[in-house]
Order: C-alpha cells, then structure tokens, then sequence
C-alpha cells in the first residue's frame, strides 16, 4: 500500500446535507438513505490515481460535530483539502456557507483547497438554490464548484478527484512546503524508499514516488 | 534577599522575618508582595521564595489556593517577563501536585482540592494553552511549557472531563496539545504523552482530532527511537497513549489500519532471537504486556453497550484481526510464548498465549495458519506450535499460564473442524515412523495428551481431559477417531475405557476428597459426557464393561470433599447423557419390545437409578450442580444457536487462580444441562407409568408406546383408562348373562356362592367407577393444568413441577386401579368357572396367595438387583487392580463365569 503522496481531507457544512452518505459513496461505493448518526463513518480512506501517482486520501467527516464549531476548527489546520457542503434542497444551508468559510479562512492555511458541493443533485423538484447561484459563489470566494448526489453517486468521485488534482498541482508549483505535516500533505513510503522524504518548495516530488504504481 | 533565602534554608527560623510565623502566614505574605510588589524584583523574589515553600509542603498547598486569583493575575498582567512566568507556573504546578508529605497530612488532600479550585476556573486552560502558542522550536521558553504540561497534567489527574471539554472549547487546543509530542526537549514530549493519555482517556471527540493530527505517526516514531520494546518507560507511555486513542474508536482502528500503521506497530513484539533467553529487565517485560494489551484491543470489539453499532465493532475488530495476522503477529506471539521455551516472564508468556488465542478464535485461516506453524523447540529443533502450547497446558507451574494454553488450543477447535480432526488424528499411534522426530518434543499431540491423561497424576489428567474435550466437542468424528484410534493399539482398551479406569482408580484410592483428585474427576466425567453425547460407539465403549455403570452410581454418591456436588451432578448427567440416548426416539405404538432392544437399556439404567439412587435424589443432585456458583454465573450469556450440545467454547484466557474452578462451563452448557434434567423427568415419567409388580419393563408388553410430552402421556392414559372401562362393561354385561342363563336348580347352591360373589364383583366395580371417577378428575386437573403450564411460560418451573406431582399421583392411582382391575378379573374368571363347572370354590383365596407370591418374588428382585450391583461394583474395583497387575481380567471372569454356568448334573 505505498502511495506518492497522503492528503488529509475533511468535509464541512450544515447537519443533514449529506456529508457522511458523501463519504460512505466514495470510499465504499454505496448509499445509505436512512439517515442514522450511528453510522457516521467519521473516517474514510482511499487510493486514487493521478497522472499516474498513486495518492492515498484519509477523509475525516465532521459527524456529530457540525453545532459544536471549536471541534471542527480543530481539523483546519491539518488538513490539505475540504469539502464545503450544502443541500441544494435548504437554502439554510446555502446561507450559512459564508460562515463555514469564515471559519476555514481563520484557522485553516491559507493553502488549504476548498472544494464548494451543492449535494442532493438527483432531488430537483425540491432544489432551492440554482446551479447559477453555487458557481457564483464559488466564483466569488475563489473556490472549485460541483455539485453531487450521494445517492445516484453523481460526480462524488469527481468531487473528491478533483480536489487532490488541484492540490497535486499546487505542490508541482511548490506552493508547499511538504516537509511541513500541518499542511495535511505527507509523501508517501516509495517503493523500497525511507518515509517521510521531504520536498523543498519548488521542486517536484521525488522521483522514486513516481514509480510506485 | 537572597542571603535571606539561604538562611532560611539553613534554618528557617533563624533569620528575617519569618521568625515565628507559619508556613500559611508566610504564603500570604507572599502572595501579599506578588500583588502589590512596586518593583519586579521583590515581585519576582516572592514568586521565587512562595515556589520554595511550596515544596513539599502541605500547609503552604493549603493556603496558596486562595491565591489562585493573584498568581493567574500576574500571569497575564507579567507575560513579557519570562522569569515571573515560569516561577509562577512552577508554583501553581506544585500547589497542585501531590507529595509524599501530604499522605501523611491530616485533613482533605489540599493539591486535589487546589486542582478543582483551578479547573472550575474558565480562563485558566485559554491562559495556558496560550503559552504553548509559540511553538515547539522555541527552545527559550522550555522550562514555560513544561510548567504549563505538568500543570494541564495535574489538572487532568483530578477529573479529565472537565478539562476535555476545556481543552475541546478552545479553538486549536488539542491541536496545540499535540505539538507538544514534536517537542525538541523529551521532558516536555514525554509529560505530553502523560497529559494526552488522560486527556484521550474516553473522549472520541479527543481521541479523533489527535489521530487526525498525526498521533498516531508520533508515536510509532517515538517507539522507533526508543529502540521499539526494548525503550524505557516511555515505550510503556506511548503504547498506553496507543490504546487510549484507539479504545472504543471504530474510526480510529480504521485509520490505523488504512495508513498502514499496523505494519510498524507488529514490530513492538518482535525481540531479536535469544536476547532475553535467561532474563527480561522488568521494562521491557512491562513494554511487552502493554503491546500485547493494545494488540488484545484491536481484535476484541468494542463493548455492546457503546452506541448499537455492534456489527462495525465485530467487522472491525475483524478486519484487525486479518491484517495484524497477515503481518505476522502470531509468530512474535509464539515465539514469546513458547520460543525456545518461552520468554523467560511468565506473565508475558501467559499474555502472548491470551492474544493468540482471541487472533484465532473463530477465524477459520487463522486457526489453519496456527496447525501449520512450527516453533523452535528447546532444542533448538522444529516442532509443531500446537504440541508445545499443548506441553504448557499439560505442565506449566503456573495454573494461569496452563489456563491460557488450554484456551489456544481451545480458540483452535472451537467451529473449526478440520482442526479438531487434525488433532483427532494425532491419537492413532504412528506405525512405520515410530522413532520420535529428532529433537523436538517426544511424540505428538495425542500420545503426549493421552499420557498425561492416562497418567498416575491427577494434576495434569485434568488438564489432559480439559484438553481432549475441546477436541472432541461437537464433532462426531473427532469422537471417533480418538476412539478408534486409542483403541486400535493400545493393549489396555480404548482411551475412553482408559479414562473409566482412572475413575475407579481415583475412587478406590479413597483421596477423592483432595482438590486435585476430585478435580481430575470433574473433568474426566465433563469430558466423558461430551464423549458420549450423540455417539453410539463412545456410549457402548461407556457402558460395555459391567463395571462402569456401578462406578457411576457410586460417582453421583460418593463425597468428593468441596467438588461433592459438581461431581455427584456431572456423575448424574453422565446416566442421563446415558439413559436419553439409549432410549430410542418414540417408535409409535410399537408394541414388540424386542424392536427396541436399546430403548430397554435406556430404560434399564433408569431403572438402575430409581432403585439405586432415587429419582427425586438424582433430580436433586442435578439441581445442586446447576446451582452451583459455576453454572450459575456461567460466561458467556449470549444465546448460543446450538443448544443441543454442551458447551460450545470457554473463557480460556481468564488469568485467575485456576484450582477454583475455572469457568469451564458456559452459558451453553448449563441450558444444555436444563434441558437433560427436562428430558430426564419425562423419561421417568413414562418409566413411573409402569405397574410395579411387573418387574424390568421388558416384560411389559403393553406401554411400549412412549408418549413425548405430558400430553402424551395424559393422552395415552386417557386412552388405557378408557379400555379398561370397556372391558369392565364388558365384564358386567358377561356376569349379567350369565346369571340369566344359570337357572339351574341343580346348581342352586353353586348359584347361591356365584351370586355372592358377583355381588361382591359389582362392589368392587362400583368401588372401580368410584375411582376412575375421581382419577378422571384428577386427570382433568392435570390437564388444565398442563395447559395453564404451557400458557404461563415464566410460571413454567413451579408449575411443571406441581404438574409432575400430580401425574405421580396419577400413575400411582392408576397402578392401584391396574391391581385392583386385576383382582376384578381374576374374581371373574373364578365366577366363570364356579358357574360352569361347579367344582372349585376357593378360586378367590388361591388368587390372592398367587398374587402375594408374585409380590414377595418382585421385592425379591429387587434385593437381587442391589447385590448384583454391588458385585458389579466389587469386581470393577478387583479389575482395576488386576488390570494395573497385568492379569487378563476378562479372560479370568469367564472363566468364573463356565464354572457357575456349569448346570450340575452335566
Ligand atoms: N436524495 C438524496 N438524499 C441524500 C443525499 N445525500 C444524503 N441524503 C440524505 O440526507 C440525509 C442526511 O445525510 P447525512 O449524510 O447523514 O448528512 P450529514 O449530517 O451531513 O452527515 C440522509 O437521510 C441521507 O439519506 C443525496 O445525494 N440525495
Ligand atoms: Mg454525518
């Protein structure tokens, strides 16, 4: 199981838009339409393939934890990517995105890459916020914009995917400095290499990462 | 000033202003001058000096909490001077850490009451979290953060709740909390990982924002440092730490797994081969106990009670178990455990034997794995891993670590067949490759197990016995097998017959009352029970030799000192095992009882028992055993799917003493046992049913059928009942006949006696409705009262035994009612011939001295059948002894036998 590389994700919003059946769809490919608290998988973790590299990705979900806000603060920090969800069908939901990205704006690093899904996609004749109205949002706050069903697994892969691609790209333009874990980037054990190697910003990864596949 | 605080460490009342005064009227000075000090330096000398008193000092603990508000004050008011900070965080430090003195202060312990004092304070924890703000690389202000850990510690050690949800409010707390594990200095790292295990201690939401922030990698690093188990305390620290983060944590195990944790973490119990053959420094044996703790956590899931996800925990712990197998953890385990003899600490061994046994329990790849795996024996050859942790269980000094052994080999059989038939097999003597395999342990599994078992001391033939019945249990070939194969060679009679001997050894030995013999008993008759249930040839091989059914009467009988009643129960079971399988199931209304030949066996041993024990005595020691604490508080409550069968596992890593009774009987066993004890009243019911004066039931034509339940029985009594009204119908409407046909004068006088007697006959009759009047009366309480049993299940006990009463009564009244029925007929027959002859006239006399004679002859064989017992139990013991003397004793018996069968005039 070496990976080139480790991103640490976490997934934020509202209780009820759809975080866990997100994580539960992407890492085990299946739906659960009971909502149930219990089931809260809370952690996931995947391999994934880009430009040939294998990445693994551990997501944690923010169960349980979406009223009690200094606990998923406590996340920011270490993590590469976050989801930012809504349900398309409560414009609540919608509304109080300003203030999720607020909070990830103060404690997250600045490096962090926000990825803004509008989830519940396949329940149309109930949608209460346009697809025009996520991507200006995005637009506004400089985020990736997608929107998902966890149910019928519409572009959930995609979700995830293209969040590690735009963080691949950011460590190929060295915008990290991935010795440093806090940014919830790790490289990864190469194939008969040591762990942990470091990459110094600017330079690309090492190349016996690439070769792990 | 400074000469000031010299002195007073030379005498402390000598000199300044201290004279006189108290340890609490100097601290109120102090905090006095910390407070209102107009320059630095006398606020920092008093910082300085109230940190001196506080040492050690219980008195001074008591008074500075009072304080509180003037040294948090001057904490934040005094942030820029370093020196103040760290003096005062020392002495908050110290107002709330316990010494040695205050063990011996009177009164409430004043660092605990300072401790609440502090965390019912909200600024406290944001005010000190902020001083770790700065990061672990700034090496100035080492001795600030060390304070503040040692504190949060203290805090942490009154009551970690109120600090989790402190520490939880504050924005990044656990976050900077965790930075302390990267620490440069290892005092401050290592007081963090003190400071997260109380912290993480039952705190998810703790344990998972430390995972996520990489305590999982900090740890294995910090392990990795410190030379993994062989490190000091803080290997023992960090494994803790370990388990706390991933106790009761499905995400966590999750994560650990995924990441590939699991990889690194299985080096904590590899030791380099032969480093610790002839001792283990103490740490490293404590280390060892602490991975093994984590590992026992990752393959046990999680309690039921944590939030209904029982399913998870189960597919979790599962899931560990596969992956910590693959990664070759049972070869550490075995390694530690029985490895060139085994690590020289026996708590290790016992533990590393524990792990092994919950990795494989149930699993079926990994019990394989564990047939296939080869240790090196003591001398240094390979030997199979089953057969030396079998060598513990068989002889480890220590009774825990013998314990542990039996629940691998345990953990081994249990649902796994193939495996009980591996070691099924091992018991046929090997016939070509007779020569012991070089090196390694003598022989192999079965010849070692059956050598202990057939062996002179009682200690190992009990283990031995624990240890065959997890081979055989459940599995009618293992049974088989050990049968056949411990028969095939052996000259003295198959293992079983072996075992029965051991009995009547150890019960002519008269110490059965020593611990260790009745135990040895206990587990030969659990071990003989198992054997025989459900498998015809173990039940023969059981009951063929003339011997053994005394000896078990003798067995249920005896006193075996504190096991007297698990043993007089077990005994008992064991003739119930014995009596319900040799009863056939019910053939219906089969009335030739030759068809049933083994029926009559099973009837017999009841008999056996009725006339040798009693059944309300059997029943009754049946009762004590399942009141016994052992059955009582049995392991295991969750409802088995098998009840049919004893015990289907056992807690076998229990580390108690084991000559108390190990809990060798589970929940399974004692329904099973309840059950047994059910089927065995029915049984004697329907054996009661029978007249008495008719001696062995084979003689009894007429009851073959064999109702199931109560029922039934009322059913077919109901049907007996209503025949014999017929034919008394039928005898009235005869008699009635025939005193219109004799109209006879010649027979006048014939006819005079024959109407007397008739009279009498229509008496008795009367009398007979009378009865059968009030027997159905009887029977229709019964009824009723069966059908409100069914109805009212948690009545089910009372009732069913009132029920049973009464149907005794029933088949009492009835045998009174067969008798006199009896009597009726044979005045009949009598009439008839008066009638028709008119020549015989003492018919009725003659019956009745016949049917005296009938009686004295049953009460005959009764007597006979008690000597017969005797005898029986009189030669089993000279059999035993002759056999240990090598004489033929069957051979010898027949011989005996042809003289005596010898007719005389021949
Ligand atoms: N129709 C539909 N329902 C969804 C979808 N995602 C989640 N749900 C439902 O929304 C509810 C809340 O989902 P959950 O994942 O528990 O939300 P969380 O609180 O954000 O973790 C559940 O009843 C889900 O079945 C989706 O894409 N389509
Ligand atoms: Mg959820």
């Amino acid at each position: 199981m070496s990976y080139a590389y480790l991103f640490k994700y976490i997934i934020i919003g509202d209780t009820g838009v759809g975080k866990s059946c997100l994580l539960l769809q992407f890492t085990d490919k299946r739906f659960q339409p009971v909502h149930d608290l219990t089931i809260g998988v809370e952690f996931g973790a995947r391999m994934i393939n880009i430009d040939g590299k294998q990445i693994k990705l551990q997501i944690w979900d923010t169960a349980g934890q979406e009223s009690f806000r200094s606990i998923t603060r406590s996340y920011y920090r270490g993590a590469a990517g976050a989801l930012l969800v809504y349900d398309i069908t409560r414009r609540e939901t919608f509304n109080h995105l300003a203030s999720w990205l607020e909070d990830a704006r103060q404690h997250a690093n600045p490096n962090m890459t926000i990825m803004l899904i509008g989830n519940k996609s396949d329940l149309t004749h109930r949608r209460a916020v346009t697809t025009e109205e996520g991507e200006q949002f995005a637009k506004e706050h400089g985020l990736v914009f997608l929107e998902t069903s966890a149910k019928t697994a519409h572009n959930v892969e995609e979700a995830f995917i293209n969040t590690a691609r735009k963080i691949y790209e950011k460590i190929e333009q060295g915008v990290f400095d991935v010795s440093n874990e806090s940014y919830g980037i790790k490289v990864g054990y190469g194939a008969g290499g040591q762990a942990g190697g470091t990459v110094r910003p600017g330079e690309a990864a090492p190349a016996k990462s690439s070769s792990c596949c | 000033m400074n000469i000031l605080r010299v002195a007073k460490g030379v005498g402390g009342f000598i000199a300044g202003s201290d004279v006189g005064r108290s340890d609490s009227q100097r601290v109120e000075a102090l905090l006095q001058r910390i407070s209102d000090g107009a320059l630095p330096e006398e606020r920092q000398d008093a910082v300085a000096e109230l940190r001196d008193v506080l040492q050690s000092n219980p008195e001074a603990q008591q008074a500075v909490g009072s304080g509180f508000p003037v040294l948090l004050n001057a904490l934040k008011t005094e942030r820029g001077d370093q020196e103040m900070t760290r003096g005062i965080l020392e002495s908050l430090a110290l107002a709330v850490q316990p010494n040695e003195r205050s063990s011996r202060w009177q009164g409430a312990d004043p660092a605990a009451i300072n401790a609440e004092l502090l965390a019912k304070n909200d600024e406290v924890v944001p005010l000190l979290l902020a001083f770790l703000k700065d990061g672990p690389q700034a090496a100035s202000n080492f001795y600030v953060r060390y304070h503040t850990v040692q504190l949060l510690t203290a805090l942490a050690a009154g009551g970690p709740y109120r600090l989790q949800k402190a520490i939880l409010a504050a924005p990044m707390g656990v976050v900077q909390l965790m930075d302390l594990l990267g620490d440069s200095h290892e005092v401050v790292r290592n007081e963090a990982v003190l400071l997260l295990m109380s912290l993480t201690k039952s705190s998810p939401d703790i344990q998972k924002i430390a995972a996520f922030e990489g305590a999982f990698e900090h740890i294995l690093k910090i392990l990795k440092e410190e030379d993994w188990v062989m490190g000091g305390i803080i290997v023992q620290d960090c494994l803790d730490l370990l388990s706390h983060l991933l106790q009761n944590n499905i995400g966590n195990q999750l994560m650990f797994r995924e990441v590939g944790h699991l990889s690194a973490f299985v080096k904590v119990l590899q030791l380099p081969a032969d480093r610790y053959r002839r001792s283990l420094p103490k740490q490293v044996g404590i280390n060892l106990a602490a991975a093994m703790s984590t590992t026992q956590l990752l393959s046990t899931p999680a309690a039921p009670s944590s939030g209904g996800q029982e399913k998870q925990q189960q597919e979790c712990a599962l899931a560990n178990k596969a992956a910590l197998v693959k990664l070759g953890i049972l070869e550490s385990l075995l390694a530690l455990a029985v490895g060139s003899g085994g690590i020289p600490s026996c708590p290790v061994r016992t533990q590393a034997l524990a792990c092994i046994a919950k990795l494989i329990k149930g699993v079926p790849p990994h019990q394989a794995k564990l047939g296939d795996a080869k240790v090196t024996a003591a001398s240094s050859a390979s030997t199979p891993a089953l057969q030396a942790i079998l060598q513990v269980a068989l002889s480890a000094n220590d009774p825990a670590e013998a314990t542990a052994a039996a629940g691998v080999i345990a953990g081994f059989c249990e649902e796994y067949r193939e495996g009980q038939q591996m070691l099924a097999a091992t018991f046929t003597p090997p016939t070509e490759l007779s020569t012991p395999q070089q090196g390694g342990i003598e022989g192999t599994f079965g010849s070692q197990l059956a050598a202990s078992l057939t062996g002179l001391r009682p200690s190992p033939m009990a283990r031995a016995a624990g240890l065959l019945h997890h081979v055989v249990l459940n599995n009618a070939a293992s049974k088989q097998a050990v049968l056949q194969a411990s028969s095939a060679g052996a000259r003295e009679g198959s293992l079983l017959v072996r075992c029965c001997r051991q009995l009547a050894n150890m019960l002519a030995s008269g110490q059965q009352g020593e611990p260790p013999v009745s135990l040895a008993v206990m587990m030969l008759l659990r071990l003989l029970i198992t054997w025989a249930h459900d498998c015809a040839p173990a039940l023969e091989a059981l009951l063929a030799p003339p011997g053994h059914l005394p000896m078990l009467l003798e067995l249920a009988q005896k006193r075996f000192g504190e096991r007297t009643a698990i043993v007089n129960g077990l005994a008992a079971a064991l003739l119930g095992v014995c009596a319900m399988e040799l009863s056939q199931p019910i053939t219906c209304l089969s009335s030739d009882p030759s068809a049933s030949p083994e029926r009559i066996a099973g009837n017999t041993v009841l008999e056996i028992i009725g006339s040798r024990i009693g059944m309300a005595s059997y029943f009754s020691r049946i009762d004590a055993l399942l009141q016994r604490p052992e059955f009582a508080q049995a392991p295991g409550k969750t409802p088995g799917t098998d009840n049919t069968a004893p015990s289907k596992g056992e807690q076998g890593t229990g580390t108690v003493g084991a000559l108390a009774a190990p809990s060798i009987f589970d929940a399974a066993y004692v329904r099973w046992l309840s059950q047994l004890k059910d089927r065995m009243h029915k049984l004697a019911m329907s054996g009661l049913r029978r007249p008495s004066g008719e001696g062995l039931p084979a003689a009894n034509g007429d009851s073959a059928e064999q109702p199931q339940d109560d029922q039934g029985t009322i059913t077919a009594l109901q049907r007996e009942i209503d025949a014999l009204k017929t034919q008394l119908r039928r005898a009235h409407e005869e008699k009635e006949l025939r005193s219109k046909q004799q109209s006879n004068p010649a027979h006048e006088q014939e006819l005079q006696t024959a109407r007397a007697h008739a009279q009498q006959a229509a008496a008795a009759s009367a009398q007979h409705v009378k009865e059968l009047t009030a027997l159905k009366g009887q029977l229709q309480q019964a009824e009723q009262e069966a059908v409100r049993w069914r109805s009212a299940a948690n009545q089910a006990q009372a009732t069913a035994a009132k029920l049973e009463a009464d149907m005794e009564g029933l088949g009492t009244a009835y045998n009174m009612l067969e008798t006199h029925s009896h009597e009726v007929e044979a005045r009949l027959q009598e009439l008839e011939s008066t009638g028709v002859s008119s020549s015989k006239g003492k018919g009725a006399e003659d019956g009745k001295t016949a049917a005296e004679d009938d009686e004295e002859d049953s009460s005959g064989l009764d007597d006979l059948l008690v000597c017969l017992g005797q005898e029986e139990q009189k030669v089993a013991i000279l059999r035993a002894r002759l056999e240990d003397l090598g004489v033929d004793v069957d051979e010898l018996l027949e011989a005996i036998g042809d003289r005596e069968d010898d007719p005389p005039d021949a």
